[in-house]
């Protein structure tokens, strides 16, 4: 599938700022599954970003307008081309053989400790009860595969699904207390549950297909109107022959061709889209992102 | 079985450990001072007590006047400002001594470089299962932020300082590293200027080799590091600023070596060089001495809400257009947890054995480890593993029930975050207190500076833990100083 993704965010201060350090997230990354066509981000006032990789291999670019400015708009512009029709198209693993695989995958990389030891507020050891509901137990003797996605229909009938909206997510005690949440607080729900398994499991935000943002063909009647598409979140498990696989909660499904990614982390802390200091006493009304992806035929 | 569970059965089977008496630094075991001391023995009688006293009040009076001072801590969340304690009896080491124990600390921060090269690089020893990857990824002072960035020469640890101490015996153990900003070399130097004043006919007995030229070679380290060469460097002290207890020192530093003292906002990044504001303008900075902890370096990368630190240095650093000392990152070499496996690291990247030696550790992470500690609380040592200074922890012997049971629930809740070690009677040396020679313990710690080569500085900071019969040493906890004299020959 071919996308182009334009996004802009737009932050005005009532009063100049300066010396102002900016990081951000938002190039979708290059992978055996992904190709970048065209990619390019362009700031207001006029700033040459550069690039780096941060310690989980996500291009992070960077600027910093120094003299005194009262508005930053960054844009994208891009086109990706996303390869991964059949997330289930590997040479899978006997059960059995499944946990040496991991622990070997470990051994080879010990960078991947990172995705099974952390725990936060967004992704803390669970309890083995959460309210009236209880999350699945880890059986040794069953796929991991099968048992993520048993873990995913879980979540979608224990937890109603919201839009992604406001960037920051929130802890996921707050989840489980509302038994709400958006895609992030869905996808540390599950990355909790599958690094208590001692599975890798790592954040993923990105983008989706324009479609999954439409009206649900049942509710057509009442809201014609598409959802304003929103950054995205979901969570990737490194499933044993497979590689990482990404999995959604927020719709039930492995992430394949639709989805688009930008960046990895342990949770969203990892992974925000921009990360900015500055100096000045102005401040800054909530920023303003506009995000539009379309399928290119 | 491990050397330490080896240790540990041994002494459950031989029922409690016979007493032992510390070593003594000056006195033989049939109390006549030992040779070394002879001179200075001969110097104290002649001199007599009442002059004696009255050059202790004039060292007193001279750190008193210079300003040299530390900051403790109280619970009020206080400083509170005191004159730095000192003995005026030195602390005297042989060159033989002094010859073992230089190549012992070369040879470890050499391996620790190579260590934490490697830990943010290819992970070698981490996949050769050398250390525990677990150890590192739970470390707190682990910084994954800094991977695969490549520091000046591959240096970590510009400055370090290791903690010693004597057994028993009289063998030199490591008690700690630090690797992340040690302080105290502002100290020794005070130390020896005002002994050289107030006692200079001591020096006459002796060939005491030199300390004072630290700030030298510091400044020479830190030139090597410059990416525009060494003679167009410019180079700043980073302070966070007057309320940190080691501000003395700080200034001090910059004072000694003739550069600039900045705070973080003195300075800018700008297209990942870092530049100082000056009067004249910007001027480009090309190695930052940093004593501004990791976590408030660059709010652009670590902690956001710091404003000690300095946005884009981080950046600026991996872009090569500046050096970092110490490199960020370089704490989890010196994380009490990791040190247990130094004398194996030393092996692993060297294939050398430890010249010093480690105190024995018990890992609370291990559950059999685990078990005996907390059976044997009052006769252990437990310490937090990312604290420093003598904070965060607990001295089995002199603890309260209470203390303990706090301790054991400390360690049920987090055992990565916390080792032991058995009390090892540090060893004894006599100073001058209230007008009478008494023994009190003590440990030394020698700064080794890595520039181009390694180099110890001859010295150290002895710290004398004031309190008759205390093991604490820490200035923070009511700690004292001596003079360290190493001999020529």
């Amino acid at each position: 599938m071919r996308y182009r993704i334009e996004r802009a965010s737009r932050r005005f201060f009532d009063q100049p700022v300066r010396e102002h350090h900016v990081q951000v997230r938002l190039a979708p990354w290059e992978s055996d599954t992904q190709r970048v066509l065209s990619c390019n981000l362009s700031i207001d006032p006029p700033a040459e970003p550069a690039c780096a990789r941060d310690c989980f291999g996500n291009q992070v670019h960077r600027f910093a307008l120094i003299g005194a400015h009262d508005r930053l708009i960054t844009r994208l512009v891009a086109e990706v081309e996303t390869r991964l029709v059949n997330p289930f198209d590997f040479e899978p693993i006997p059960p059995s053989r499944e946990h040496d695989w991991i622990a070997h995958s470990l051994r080879q990389a010990p960078r991947l400790l990172d995705f099974v030891l952390h725990r936060s507020d967004f992704t803390p050891a669970l309890p083995e009860t959460l309210g009236e509901t209880s999350p699945p137990t880890f059986d040794p003797g069953a796929a991991i595969l099968g048992q993520v996605q048993g873990a995913m229909d879980w979540i979608s009938a224990a937890f109603a699904s919201r839009s992604m909206g406001n960037e920051t997510p929130a802890p996921l005690a707050d989840l489980i207390a509302s038994g709400r949440g958006g895609p992030s607080e869905l996808a540390h729900l599950l990355i909790a549950l599958v690094r208590g398994w001692g599975v890798p499991v790592r954040y993923v935000t990105g983008y989706i297909d324009p479609g999954y943002f439409e009206p649900d063909e049942d509710a057509a009647g009442e809201s014609a109107a598409p959802c304003p598409q929103t950054r995205h979140a979901w969570a990737e498990v490194l499933v044993p022959g497979a590689g990482w696989r990404g999995f959604d909660p927020s719709t039930g499904l492995l992430a394949d061709d639709s989805y688009i990614g930008v960046a990895v982390g342990r949770d969203a802390a990892d992974v925000p889209s921009e990360r900015s200091i500055f100096k000045g006493e102005g401040s800054a009304a909530e920023t303003q992102v506009d995000l539009s992806v379309t399928r290119l035929e | 079985m491990t050397p330490m569970r080896q240790l540990q059965s041994s002494s459950q089977t031989g029922g409690p450990p016979p007493r032992t008496v510390a070593y003594h630094e000056f006195y033989r075991d049939d109390f006549r001072p030992r040779e070394h001391y002879l001179p200075m023995w001969e110097h104290i009688q002649r001199t007599g007590q009442s002059l004696l006293d009255t050059k202790a009040r004039e060292a007193h009076l001279a750190l008193h006047t210079e300003g040299v001072t530390f900051t403790v801590y109280s619970n009020q969340d206080e400083g509170i400002e005191r004159v730095w304690p000192f003995d005026i009896l030195p602390r005297i080491i042989t060159a033989e001594e002094w010859h073992a124990l230089e190549a012992g600390l070369k040879q470890r921060i050499r391996a620790l470089n190579l260590f934490l090269k490697d830990l943010y690089h290819g992970q070698r020893i981490l996949k050769d299962g050398v250390v525990p990857p677990e150890l590192i990824y739970r470390g707190k002072d682990f910084r994954r932020e800094i991977m695969d960035i490549d520091p000046p020469h591959d240096i970590y640890t510009h400055i370090s300082g290791v903690d010693l101490i004597r057994d028993e015996q009289g063998r030199y153990l490591v008690l700690e590293d630090n690797l992340r900003t040690p302080s105290g070399v502002s100290y020794m130097i005070e130390n020896r200027i005002v002994e050289r004043r107030i006692l200079p006919e001591f020096f006459h007995r002796y060939q005491v080799r030199r300390v004072e030229h630290y700030p030298a070679l510091l400044l020479q380290a830190l030139r090597y590091l410059s990416p525009r060469g060494a003679e167009d460097a410019t180079i700043v002290v980073l302070t966070p600023g007057i309320f940190n207890s080691a501000y003395f020192e700080h200034t001090f530093l910059a004072k000694e070596m003739g550069v600039e003292l900045a705070e973080g906002r003195d300075l800018v990044c700008k297209n990942d060089k870092v530049y100082l504001k000056t009067t004249r303008g910007l001027r480009r900075v090309d190695v930052i001495y940093r004593r501004v902890d990791d976590d408030f370096l660059d709010p652009l990368v670590f902690r956001p809400d710091s404003v000690l630190g300095l946005a884009g240095v981080i950046n600026a650093w991996r872009a090569g257009n500046v050096a970092l000392v110490n490199a960020p990152g370089s704490g989890i070499a010196d994380d009490k947890a990791v040190y247990a496996y130094v004398p194996e690291i030393i092996r692993y990247y060297l294939g050398e054995t430890p010249i010093l030696q480690n105190v024995p550790t018990y890992q609370m992470t291990d559950p059999q480890d685990r078990a005996y500690v907390l059976d044997n609380l009052e006769r252990m040592v437990v310490k937090a593993v990312a604290e420093s200074g003598g904070y965060g922890m607990l001295m089995g012997p002199s603890s309260t029930p209470a203390q303990r049971a706090e301790f054991a629930r400390k360690i049920g809740e987090n055992p990565r975050n916390y080792i032991a070690q058995p009390v090892v009677q540090l060893s004894r040396h006599i100073c001058y207190l209230d007008g009478e020679l008494e023994s009190r313990h003590l440990d030394l710690r020698p700064f080794i500076i890595y520039g181009e080569d390694i180099e110890v500085v001859p010295g150290g900071l002895t710290r004398v833990a004031l309190t008759k019969g205390s093991l604490v040493v820490n200035s923070s906890q009511g700690g004292g100083s001596k003079d360290t004299w190493v001999l020529a020959e």
